[in-house]
Order: structure tokens, then sequence, then C-alpha cells
């Protein structure tokens, strides 16, 4: 048997050239049995290894090279699930307490934890081979004894390398240690790519890790070619004599038994006292829960609710549910704001456990869609929470099971095309314009492609070095996809009933979090189970609006009609999900009346529908334009609530289970299939079995075809409803807010900015239309966050760009012993840098001392110099007298604002030049409505984000908003336009524009189709 | 004392292509043993190619290192230690 | 008698020049502006008449010159235009101090006044190199510098000694270029316009107000500033220059100057241990039109080989060309070199081939007598880099200073 017990993946971050499935195919190629992945100081490679090897037929083996307290390294591999877990605790230990450094295991814990791990004494700089060949031969004999004595049979003398100066003299003293102490000895190949003509990406790979250039020396640079994985004859051939190591070595893989099991659930435990069962608590928890949720709990939703209930307790994941249930429970008893989103939400047990918000039974969802026994994946329950809070339930959860059974996954930062070409372009030498250059001119290329880049015209012009210019370009082509460092997943943590610590390591990442060596999909490949614990801004602001309202958010009224009224006139900037141009081009013709218009918009706007044409079509069916017509009279009950519109996937679903008589289990596997299905005769096949057991059904022939056609044209671009449904309901809610209580919900979203789709400068110009003031922010008057004050918005010193927490902090506390009274007062009272006192007063926080800005600015700078305000030059001009300064100009004012605040407090730019525009028949977006459609019309205004969406045609299409003082007018600009004058659109800092086009209405909207586009000249 | 060479040498090798005798001053230096085999990629971004090394013992006495570069088929003398 | 004393003014010129970047790369009859961040930097004489100005947009150039041809900064092209008018202000003093391509600092101190010679240089660039140049004479580079701004293009500013204060008084604060674009702001924020405005501020009160920038702040307001003119033109390079017999089409036929031009230069750069990092090659085309080929190295070339490799590179890839009358190569951007790296290569090559032919026919009998194989010499490259590696992979090299501890 041959195996090779001491390879590098990438995973040894950027010591290892060649990826594990090119390992594998390699090890498998030459007959390799066994292949052991010893990764520096992580397991990160075991999912991936254990899945490729399966796959190859080769037997994985699990194993690290650590690294010791004195810096050398040992090559531990887990014979056995406990050496497995002991590998884990012993790789935590090594990370977790050397934080921020470089991991290292102590003696203590390799004695402590030892038993079911294999140790192999090392490459080079294994402390043996390091003794030995520096002449310390006694030295090296104690050590190896040590090992012995606590190791005994299961520590071997390990030769890595060959063909290096020494390598001969070493193989000749191991042998007569091993003889001396009756130890056996292995082969490896210290491998670190898979073949020997990939040395050279290595050698790149450890110039970036050392942050060295290529011509630079540098010790952790290899002197050959010779770490590749080796066939047994050149193994041999380079340690001639070393027959029987190799057999040890076949026999080390022999011995090592499977580690992990990647069918195992290893599911959580929910605490709970003594003697109670999980499914039991959690029956009478989903009961109670009915109770509240529902005014009578009809047979049908107690089958349901036991249909659901039977499957999760057959799945075992009970515990589960009770564990969101509980984190949902805290965040709830905190007044933590939340709401379920995702698939989650097609569960009534979700919806009566308070985890999502959405009726499932009520709106007809499919439970299936988010867990089968067919399907049997890990089910994902995704929470968003307060964006504040978020950390504070992260914590309760930690707090609750304990860190050895929590932990946030790690995503893995991978190299990608352009950060590729920087890292390895910096390490070929190029200097460092040129490798900008490069990176920017360097168009996306599939990595296989990259090569092809050599000849285009726009780098050929660079004139760099073509021969490094290959090297690069192959080296990125190499390492395209390997990982570099570990990261923080947003949200995702995982909960386990054995230690996690026996699972996977733990280290630490960048923020002081916790994270796995696995990555999200290792993560359910092991069948951990993940709660995606993520923040949403938007329920911030909710949080801010309702509590200052003193509002029960739960209790907002369903079917207001203000609110519908809201949605159809278009204008709903701040809405939830509803607030881009094309959301609100949709709601003003939609008619929107009630919730399931609200879930259809949801999912209508999104690449796939609209490429698909699917919003003209809906649009129409739903204002009764269009016949709604079904295929088959059975599709009616699924598709009415779309008006016979496939738009969500758990609508294929239904079909295909009533139709074609599909489990629901395999109609989600079929819908996932087609979603996934890439190739013509793969959903060929498809259809054809869906054809075949329609008819089977009962349905005609044809009808099945057209039915599948159909469905397969939105299978791929399907929306999961229960998400839609969830989002759905907040936007329903905010836009009640927007509606109702805009000063509240727009301070609100000032505070919390950024979020939602628009500018902070753009939300205040919608504020006042909604006739809501704005007040400055003020030192004496303004809190942190905006609020409302007698009905106005006051801006809150917080959104002072460049403010701190601590700077703010010292002046909320400072004026509780009262107002400031005057700038020397102010300052003397709070103490910040000159740049914040100079800031707050140019965006008018300081006007409470005096309106004149720049003579406020005087004034600070004799308090600065500790001088009374009698000081100042004797200059003539802005004389001793302070009258005598004349202040900004209201132009000179608006641009410090919108600098530091990103708005305009004193106006708004257009403003200043109204006059001038009526003189020249400009008319301000709000004029609009009064005016007849199909005129042509003049508009000035500042763009707000442009965008080009993809077109069902392929031309280019260009939405942009129009902001004016009125507020925003949206524009269509099409591609001979966009031609002509798009630049002016895409300009940073965004410039004025003096627009003419043709106004068009469409449903209570109207929108302006642009003839010609300039910038505005005053 | 080690003393850096560096120079081209005449070779004879044998059937593994490993040194048996090399031209060195005016002298046919026989190798009794070789005490070590390395190799080198040396400066392969400048197109540099593989060179195997050899540490000698020669007939006087005296450690040798030599190398060659198999594909280019040439031999130096690299070091000498006496 | 008494020795007649020569007194030296110090004299310090600064000649901006207009549409140097936009004349370089002006092709035909159409008005040109060269563009760089998004702003005009330079625009023709057709384009300036049309009102477009440099610092605007791209957008307000094209307002006023609807026609106007937009181009973006190349600095490769500029390079050898720029040493022609260097070269110019070479002959009247050393003290040559370019800022950027088209503005230098020059000194012309003496015992007579330097307007005239200013003068005279600029009627000397100006048609050809520009189709303007706002010049200012006086006893700073602060001064001189400020003093061209204010003077516009097509005139000469000079600031006699005395009057500097005057001078000085009605411009705006921005025109205090050595102070920081903070500082300047922050003036202007506060209402102190002109530099006569910041002149009324006593030294004490400028430096408690502005820190160590305000002492700076009113010497310069005041028009003092000691920084000298450094001589930086011509930068230290080594040159090599062929002339060809006739014309040569760009390919195989200029391998021989080529080489010829690496031998220079790898001779000269020998002379002065030293590597380059930066080969510039003038193909000259006979009629004054020359091609400039230029390219950073990756790593300094000091032997004639890769010099002459690199050479070839830059030929290869100019793209058609016209015919070559002459050749002129530089290596700039000079580094030093360790010794013994250079005296491997510096070795004689005649002398390396009469060896290798005596060599050879040993070679031959050799392969008779002897059984096995009898290969060639090796060959011979600087093994500094081998040592390094080896110091650290050989345990026998580490093990011998283990010994002698």
């Amino acid at each position: 048997m041959l195996a090779h017990l001491h390879v590098h993946s990438p995973f040894s971050f950027l010591d290892g050239a060649s990826s594990i499935q090119r390992l594998v195919a390699r090890a498998a190629e030459m007959g390799v049995e066994a292949l052991a992945i010893t990764d520096h100081n992580n397991l990160s490679a075991t999912v991936k290894l254990h899945k490729a090897a399966a796959q190859a037929g080769i037997k994985a083996i699990i194993g690290a090279e650590v690294t010791l307290e004195d810096g050398s390294h040992l090559v531990l591999l887990a014979r056995d699930a406990r050496g497995y877990a002991n590998l884990c605790r012993l790789l935590t230990r090594a990370h977790l307490d050397h934080p921020r450094k470089e991991p290292r295991v102590s003696r203590s814990s390799l004695e402590e934890l030892g038993e079911g791990l294999v140790v192999l004494s090392g490459c080079r700089r294994g402390e043996v081979a390091h003794l030995l060949l520096h002449g310390k031969y006694q030295a090296a004999r104690a050590a190896a004894s040590w090992y012995q004595q606590r190791f005994g049979r299961d520590y071997y003398l390990e030769l890595g390398e060959s063909y290096l100066p020494g390598s001969a003299r070493l193989a000749r003293l191991l042998r007569e240690l091993a003889g001396q102490l009756g130890l056996e000895l292995v082969l490896t190949g210290n491998v670190h790519y898979a073949s020997g003509h990939d040395f050279w990406v290595h050698d790149i790979l450890t110039c970036v890790r050392t942050l060295t250039r290529i011509d630079d020396i540098c010790p952790e640079r290899r002197l050959n070619a010779e770490n590749y994985l080796k066939t047994r004859e050149e193994l041999l051939l380079a340690c001639p004599g070393w027959e029987r190591a190799l057999e040890v070595a076949g026999e080390i893989g022999k011995s090592c038994g499977p580690v992990l099991d990647l069918k195992a659930r290893v599911h959580p435990e929910f605490p709970l006292p003594a003697g109670e069962n999980p499914a039991a608590v959690l029956r009478q928890l989903v009961g109670e829960g009915a109770r509240r949720r529902y005014p009578r709990v009809s047979k049908n939703i107690k089958e349901r609710l036991e249909h659901e209930l039977d499957i999760i307790c057959r799945l075992g994941f009970e515990d589960y549910f009770l564990l969101v249930w509980d984190v949902v429970q805290f965040a709830r008893n905190r007044g933590i704001r939340h709401a379920g989103r995702g698939s989650a939400a097609d569960s009534a047990v979700a919806y009566c456990l308070g985890i999502t918000e959405v009726d499932a039974i009520g709106r007809g969802l499919l439970f299936e869609r988010f867990m089968s026994l067919e399907r049997a994946q890990l089910p994902d329950i995704d929470v968003d929470f307060d964006a504040r809070h978020r950390d504070l339930v992260t914590q309760y959860v930690y707090g609750k099971y304990g860190k050895e059974h929590v932990a946030t996954v790690c995503t893995y930062n991978t190299f990608q095309g352009r950060s590729a070409v920087r890292d390895i372009g910096k390490a070929l030498g190029f200097p460092a314009g040129e490798i900008d250059a490069l990176a920017k001119r360097l168009p996306w290329v599939k990595s296989g492609e990259i090569r092809d880049v050599l000849n285009l015209p726009e780098l050929r012009v660079l004139q760099l070095d073509q021969d490094r210019l290959e090297l690069l370009l192959d080296c990125c082509a190499q390492v395209a996809g390997h990982p570099r460092f570990l990261g923080t997943h947003l949200g995702g943590v995982v909960i386990t009933r054995p230690p996690l610590v026996e699972l996977t390591p733990l280290q630490l990442a960048a923020k002081g979090v916790t994270v796995t060596q696995f990555d999200k999909e290792d993560v359910e490949d092991l069948g951990l189970i993940k709660l995606d614990l993520l923040s949403l801004r938007t329920l911030s602001a909710v949080e801010d609006t309702v509590k200052v309202l003193e509002l029960d958010y739960d209790r907002i009224p369903a079917q207001d009609r203000a609110t519908y009224q809201l949605l159809n006139s278009g204008q709903t900037i701040g809405v939830f999900q509803l607030e881009s141009p094309a959301q609100r081009a949709l709601q003003s013709r939609l008619g929107a009346d009630n919730l399931e218009d609200l879930v259809a918009s949801v999912a209508l706007i999104r690449p796939g529908p609209i490429k698909g044409n699917m919003v003209e079509p809906f649009v129409a069916r739903r204002q009764g334009k269009e016949p709604v017509t079904y295929a088959d009279p059975r599709l009616r009950r699924i598709l009415a609530k779309t008006y016979g519109v496939v738009l969500f996937q758990e609508q294929v679903i239904e079909i295909a289970t009533v139709i074609a008589n599909f489990s629901p289990g395999d109609a989600d596997r079929l819908r996932r299939v087609m979603t996934h299905a890439r190739s013509h005769r793969d959903m060929g096949e498809l259809g054809q079995k869906f054809v075949e057991r329609a008819i089977a059904n009962g349905t005609p022939p044809q009808v099945a075809q057209e039915i599948f056609t159909y469905m397969a044209g939105y299978a791929s671009y399907g929306f999961c409803e229960a998400h839609a449904a969830s989002f759905a309901n907040t936007a329903y809610k905010t836009a009640y807010l927007v509606q109702h209580h805009p000063a509240e919900f727009f301070a609100a979203i000032l505070s919390n900015s950024p979020m939602g789709y628009y500018p902070p400068g753009t939300i205040i110009v919608e504020a006042r239309r909604r006739g809501v003031g704005v007040l400055r922010p003020s030192v004496n008057y303004s809190q942190a966050s905006c609020e409302v004050q007698d009905g106005n918005i006051r801006i809150g010193l917080g959104q002072l760009r460049g403010m701190t927490r601590a700077g703010l902090e010292s002046l909320l506390k400072a004026r509780q012993a009262g107002p400031f009274l005057s700038l020397a007062d102010f300052c003397a009272r709070v103490s910040l840098p000159r740049p914040l006192y100079q800031s707050l007063v140019l965006c008018g926080a300081a006007d409470d001392f005096g309106a004149n800005r720049r003579k406020l600015l005087w004034e600070l700078e004799d308090i600065l110099a500790h001088e009374g305000p009698a000081g100042g030059f004797d200059l003539g001009a802005p004389g001793a007298d302070w009258g005598g300064v004349e202040d900004f100009a209201f132009n000179e004012k608006l641009k410090f604002e919108y600098e530091l605040l990103g708005m305009g407090m004193s106006g708004h730019p257009l403003e200043a030049v109204r006059d001038g525009l009526r003189k020249q028949g400009v008319v301000t977006g709000a004029e609009l409505s009064g005016l007849g459609t199909g005129r042509l019309v003049k508009l000035a205004g500042y763009p707000v984000r442009p965008h080009r969406p993809p077109t069902r045609s392929g031309r280019i299409t260009v939405f942009v908003s129009l902001e004016d003082e009125t507020g925003l007018t949206d524009l269509t600009v099409f591609e001979n336009i966009y031609h002509r004058s798009g630049q002016y659109l895409f300009t940073e800092p965004v410039l004025p524009l003096l627009v003419e086009g043709k106004l068009e209405r469409r449903g209570q909207g109207v929108s302006i189709t642009v003839r010609k586009l300039a910038p505005l000249v005053s | 004392m080690a003393k850096l060479v560096n120079q081209p040498v005449l070779v004879v090798t044998d059937g593994k292509r490993r040194p048996r005798r090399f031209f060195w001053i005016r002298h046919w230096i026989d190798v009794q043993s070789i005490l070590e085999e390395w190799k080198d990629t040396g400066r392969w971004w400048d197109g540099e190619t593989e060179k195997t090394f050899y540490r000698l013992a020669g007939n006087g006495g005296a450690v040798y290192e030599i190398f060659s570069d198999r594909r280019l088929n040439q031999w130096n003398l690299y070091r000498v230690l006496d | 008698m008494f020795a007649k004393r020569v007194i030296a003014l110090r004299q310090i010129a600064y000649i901006e020049l207009m549409g140097f970047y936009a004349g370089v790369q002006r092709d035909g009859e159409t008005p040109v502006a060269v563009v760089r961040e998004k702003r005009l930097f330079d625009v023709d004489e057709l384009a300036a008449a049309a009102g477009v100005k440099p610092g605007q947009t791209v957008r307000q150039g094209r307002l006023s010159c609807p026609g106007l041809a937009v181009v973006p900064y190349d600095e490769a092209h500029y390079r050898l235009p720029a040493r022609r008018h260097l070269d110019l202000y070479a002959r009247h003093t050393p003290g040559v101090d370019p800022e950027e391509y088209h503005r230098c600092f020059l000194d012309l101190s003496g015992p007579v006044p330097a307007g005239e010679e200013l003068e005279s240089i600029v009627a000397e660039v100006v048609p050809g190199y520009a189709w303007g140049a706002a010049a200012g004479l006086a006893s700073s580079r602060f001064l001189a510098r400020a003093a061209a701004g204010s003077a516009g293009p097509g005139k000469v500013m000079v600031v006699p000694p005395g009057r500097e204060a005057g001078f000085l008084e009605d411009l705006p604060v921005a025109c205090l270029w050595p102070i920081s674009e903070e500082l300047r702001q922050r003036l202007s924020l506060l209402g102190l316009k002109t530099v006569g405005q910041v002149r009324m501020v006593p030294v004490a009160e400028a430096t408690r107000r502005f820190g160590k920038e305000g002492r700076l702040l009113v010497a310069l307001s005041r028009g003092e500033d000691p920084t000298p003119v450094r001589a930086r033109y011509p930068e230290e390079a080594v040159e090599s220059s062929f002339r060809l017999e006739g014309e040569v089409e760009v390919g195989g036929g200029l391998l021989l100057a080529l080489d010829t031009l690496a031998t220079g230069l790898a001779r000269g750069l020998a002379g002065r241990m030293a590597g380059s990092r930066k080969l510039e090659l003038t193909l000259e085309h006979g009629d004054d039109r020359h091609t400039l080929l230029e390219r950073e190295l990756v790593r300094p070339r000091f032997s004639r080989k890769s010099l002459l490799e690199q050479l070839m590179g830059l030929v290869s890839r100019a793209g058609p060309v016209p015919a070559v009358t002459g050749l002129r190569a530089v290596a700039g951007s000079l580094v030093r070199v360790p010794a013994e790296q250079l005296s491997l290569i510096a070795t004689r090559e005649e002398e390396d081939d009469e060896k290798w032919a005596r060599l050879g026919g040993t070679l031959e009998s050799l392969s008779r007598k002897y059984r096995g194989t009898v290969v060639e010499f090796g060959s011979r490259r600087p093994p500094d880099r081998r040592e390094a590696m080896l110091d650290w992979y050989d345990p026998m090299r580490s093990g011998r200073k283990l010994e002698g501890e």
C-alpha cells in the first residue's frame, strides 16, 4: 500500500500550491491508496478531502503539521475519531492561547491529548531532524526518546525531504537513531504541490507569503522542485534502501480508521429540565402559539401543524426549533426587533413559535419547500435582528450553550482576478504603478482564459516585461480560488450537542470572534446546524420609530387604506424593498390593495422576471386588462393568487404534486434540479419524466408538455414565496410608518443611514416634500441621532462626518450641566480636535451662538489660541470689529453642509437658481402632476442612483431619479441619448442636470422620457 | 578552507550520469565517494535550469562540490573544500 | 586701488510653458487638450483661443470648444521633447530644476539683472515647444513662481529687488504654494484672502495660531524663501549612440547597432559600478522625427547580454515605425550593484572564446580515450543567490559556524 502521509493543501495558506481536487486526482492516478493532508495548524481541508477522496476511491487521512512552542514542526495524524477530537482540541488550544500570534502547540497539551494520534517527527524543521543535521546527535536522541515514552509505537522517525544538501547524512543518522531506540522509520514526501511542474507556483506563493519579491533571497523559499507527490519509484530512487520505511507509511495508512462521519447529524441539544422530552415541549409551545396566532384553531390548522411536527420530529430537528424559538424569545424579552426571513416562513410551526411573521397556512405556503423527508437537507432558519443589537443576541447564544458548543462559521477569502494580480504582481517585482495599471485594465476572464489577455491591445501598450507578465497570468490562473486567509461569516452560528471543539478546531478571527475552521458548505456537509443571525438596519429604524411613538408594531392595521394609497401613488421612498425607481413605477401601476400584491411585487422586481418580461403581463392581468387563463383547471387553485403566472418556487412544487403526482419532497427536488439545470439535455430528461407522470395522472399529453414548458421558463428565477412574504410584511409596515409618521420614521432612517436605496440628502428632500420640516444640527438642541422636535426632524450630531463616539459623549455629558452659552463656553466645556470644532461651525451646529459662520470661525481661532474674543489682527478689511466679517454665501454654506452632513440644511442648491430657471421655462418636479401627458417639459436637478438594469432586448436603458427641491422625478434614458450624454449621469462629484423630455403617465406615476440631457450651467 | 570556484570543468560520468572523475588544474581527480546529492532550481524565473549538485570526496583527500545541468549537459566545479 | 567688488544678485527664474503637452500630442488642425485626473491639464493654442482653460473639466472644455480633441496624459510621449527645451535652459545655467516637464526653475544669479536673459530664453523656447510661456524672475523660488503665476501667458514678470512686498500685496493666498493646502483653505475660510492681509499678522501671532507653518507663512508673505535651486538636470545616466549609414528598416538589420549600444551601456555602467532600472531607446528617422521607446526594468540590468535583450525587446514592441538612421540609448535610474557581480560579468569575452576553442579540442580526444560520457563545460553565472540559499540549506555550512563557536 502506498500512502502519502505529509501533504500540504492550499489551506496551508500560501504554502500549498495545488488544489485538493488536483492532489487527490494525481494521487489516484499514481495508485496512492491513502492520502493524508497535513496543513499548518489547521484542519480546514478535512471535509473537502473526505469528499474528494471518497469520489476517487482513496482513503483520506486527517492530520496537521503543528508548530510547537520552540517553533519546530511536528506531524500529527488522527488514527481514529478519538484522535481527531484530540487533534481539534490541540489546535483550538494552540490558536486560542496565542491570540493574534502564530498558533503554537505546547508539550503539555501534547502529553494530555495524545491519545489516538500518530506522531511523525516532521520535516527538516522538526526537532529531531534539525538536531541531527546540526550535529547534535545526543540531543536528537533525547528528543526522540521523549516522544517515544509518550507515544510508544505511535511515534515514527520521518524522512521527509530528499535532494537537499545533507539529505544523505540525515538519512544515515535517522537510521542509526531508529536502530538504537528501536523506532520505526517512515518515508514521506513533504508535498507542497501535486506535480514537479507546479513548483514555481509554490515558489511565487512563498514570496507572497513572506512579502518578498522573487529576486530577493529568502530562507522560506525552497531550494528545488522536489516537494511534489512522488511515485513509489521516485521515492525509492531518492532514498535508496528505504523500502521498509515506505511500507511503514502504508501500514500507518491502513491503521488509520475513519475519523468523521459526514452522514452523521450532530444536532444541537436544547437544555430542558430533566425528564422533559424536546418533542413534547415543542408540541406544547406550538399549541400555545397556535392559540395566540389563530382566533380559532381549526381542524385544518391542527392537521397542518401535526404534519409539520411529525416531519420535524422524524428528522430530529425538534431541538433546533426550540433553540431558534429560545433565541427569538430572548430578543423579544429584550425588546430587540427581529423578523424571520427565507424559506423558514413556509413553516406554520415557525409562525406559531414567533420565529416568522408569515401565516404559512393562511397563505397556503408549502412546508416541503423548507423541509421534507425526501430531501433530508439541513434546514436553514435566517432571522434578521435590529443591526445595533445583533451582537447581543450572538452573545446570548454563546453564553447559553457555552464556548465549547458555539462558534461562528468562517469564510475563506480567496484569490480572485484583480486581487490575485496585485498580490502576485508584487511578488514578481512589478512596480506598483504597473500592477495598478494592469489590474485596472484586466478584463474579467475565466481563469482558464487568462492567457488570452496577453494579446489585448490595452495591455500591450503598457509594455510590460512580457516573460514576467506571462508568468503572472499563469500563476493567477493556477491559484484562482485558493484560500488566502480566514474570515468571519456575516451571521452564521453553529451550535452542536457534542463539544464543537471535537468536531472542528476553533480559532479567533480578526474581529475577536471564535470561528470554526470550516466554512458554510463544510459545516453543512458535516451535518452541523447553522443558525443565521443577520443584522438589518431597517429593523433598527423601525425600532427607533415605534419606541418614540409608543406604537405597537404588531398591531399595525393590516388593511390601512391610506397606506395602500401611498403605495399606489408610487411615492414610496423610505419603504423597505419597495423604494427603488422600478418598484415605484410598478406600484404606481399595480394598484395594490392587499398584502398579496406586495408579496408579488417583491418577487417581480428581480433581474429574472424583468428579463423574462413577466412584469407587464402580470400588471395587465392584475388590472383585468388581460384574461387570466389556466392550461389545466387544477392550476387555478395554485396560481390564482398570482393571476395565472408562475412566480414562486412553492408554486412549481405544487404543480408537480398536483399535475404529475410527485410527492412534495420529490417535487422540491425537481424544482432544485430545474433551477440548476444548465443543459438542454438535462431539461429534456426532466421534462420527459414530468410529462410521463402527468399523463399517468390523467393529464392530456399536450397539456402536460405545455405546463412543463411553462414551469421550466420560470423555475430558474422563481422566488421563494415565504421569503417574499416575510419581506412584504416589513414593507407594508414601513409603508404604514411613512404614511402616518413620516417625521419619526424619516428621522430614524437618517439616524441609521446608510440604509435603504437613497442617500440622506434625498431622504430629507422627501421629508420636506411631505411637509416635515428639517432643522439643522445644533450643539444645544441635537441629540446624537436624529429625532423629532415639534413635528420637525432635528438632525443629530452623530450625522457629522468625522464625529467620534467619544466626542459625542463628552458633548452630551457637558450639556447636562446646562446649554452652551457661547462658542467660548462650548470650547471650554467640550474638548474636541480642531477640525471637529470647525466642522460643527461649518455645518451650522454652532449657529446657536450667532448666524455668521465665518465670524464664528474667527472666534474659534481666537479661542483655540487661548485668547479672548477681543483679539484678532488689525487687518483693515475684516477688522477688529467683528461685525465686519462677511458670512459665507448660500451656495458656500450648502457646499459645506453636503460635505459634512450629506444633506443641505440651508435649503436645496436648486433654490438659488430657481428664478433663473423659471425664465428658461424649467418647471419643478412637483409641478409636473398638473401638466398634460405627452407634453415636452424642461426639468433641472441632481441625478440620484442611476442604474442600468438588464433588459430583455439587451439594449441599454438607464433609469435615474432627478432630485430638485420639490422631490424626485423618475427619468428614463434610452440608448441613443445615453450614448450621447450618458457621461453626465455617472459623474463624481454629481453635477446638476438640465433635462428635456416627454411627460409620461403610467398609472398614478409620472415620469419623463428624456430627449435631451445636458449639464446645468448657471 | 572552502573556495568558491564556479568554473566549467570536464567530467567523466558513469552510466547513471554521476561523476567518476573530473579534470581540474591540469590533473584528473578521481571520485572516491559521493557524499551528498542535491538539486537546485536556481533562478528559474530567469530561465535557469535545474542543477544537480554532488559533494564528492576526491582522491587527494579534498572535498569537491560539482554540479551538472542535465538539460544542457554541462558540468561546473562549484566549490573546493580542503 | 580698490578691487572691483562683484555683487552677485540672487536671481531665480520660473518658466511655465503653455501648450507643451498638447503640442506634443497634437495631430492636424483640431484643437487639442490633454486631460489628467479628469481635468484638463494642458490645452493647445487653438483650444486656448476658443476659451478652453486648464483646470476645467472635459465637459466645460467641450462647451467652449465643441470640436475639442481630448487626449489622456501619457507620460511616455513627453520625456524626449521636454529634454530639448531643458537642454536649451541648460545652455544658460547649470542650475536647472524641473518641477514637471513644462515647469522649471532656473538659477540665473549673476552680477547683472537677468530680465533680458530670461526674455531671450523664453523667446527661444516658445515658438518651438509651446504657444506661450509664463515666466517670473525674482530673488527666491517662491517669488519666481508666484510672479510667473501672475504674469499670464506670454509675459515675463520681473520682481525687482526691494519690490517684493508691493508685488505680493494683492495676490490671493492661493499663490502661497509652499504652504499646505489645508492652511490655505483655512485662511480663506477666515476671510484672509490676500497676501497683504496675511503679512499684517505678527510672526508671534501667526506661529501661535497656525503652528509651525505660521512662521513660514509670514516669511513667504514678505517674499522670503531661502530654498536654493538645485542642479537636477540632466539626471545621472549612461548614454550610448550609434549612427547608421543610410536608412535601415526596423528588423534584423538593427542587431549590430543594438549590440554596439548595449556594449557601450554595459561599459559605462561597469565604470560606475551601477545597474540601470530604466532604459530609453530613441530611434531617429532622419527628418527630425523620432520614436522614443522606454521601459522600467523590474530588476537592475548591467550586463551586455541582458541590456541587449532589453533593447531588442523594446524594438520588437515598437510596432511599425519608419526606417531608422540613428539610435541613442540611455540607461537611467542608476542603482549600485555589488562589485563581485560586475567582475564576473565584465571579464573580457574574447579571452574566453580562445580558451573555449582550445578546450574544445581536448574534449574530442578525451571522448575517444574514456568510456562513459564526456560532457561539455558549464556556464558561469554569478553565484550570489545560490550561495545565500546554500548557506541556509546546507547543514555543513551552518555546522561549520557552530563548530567555531
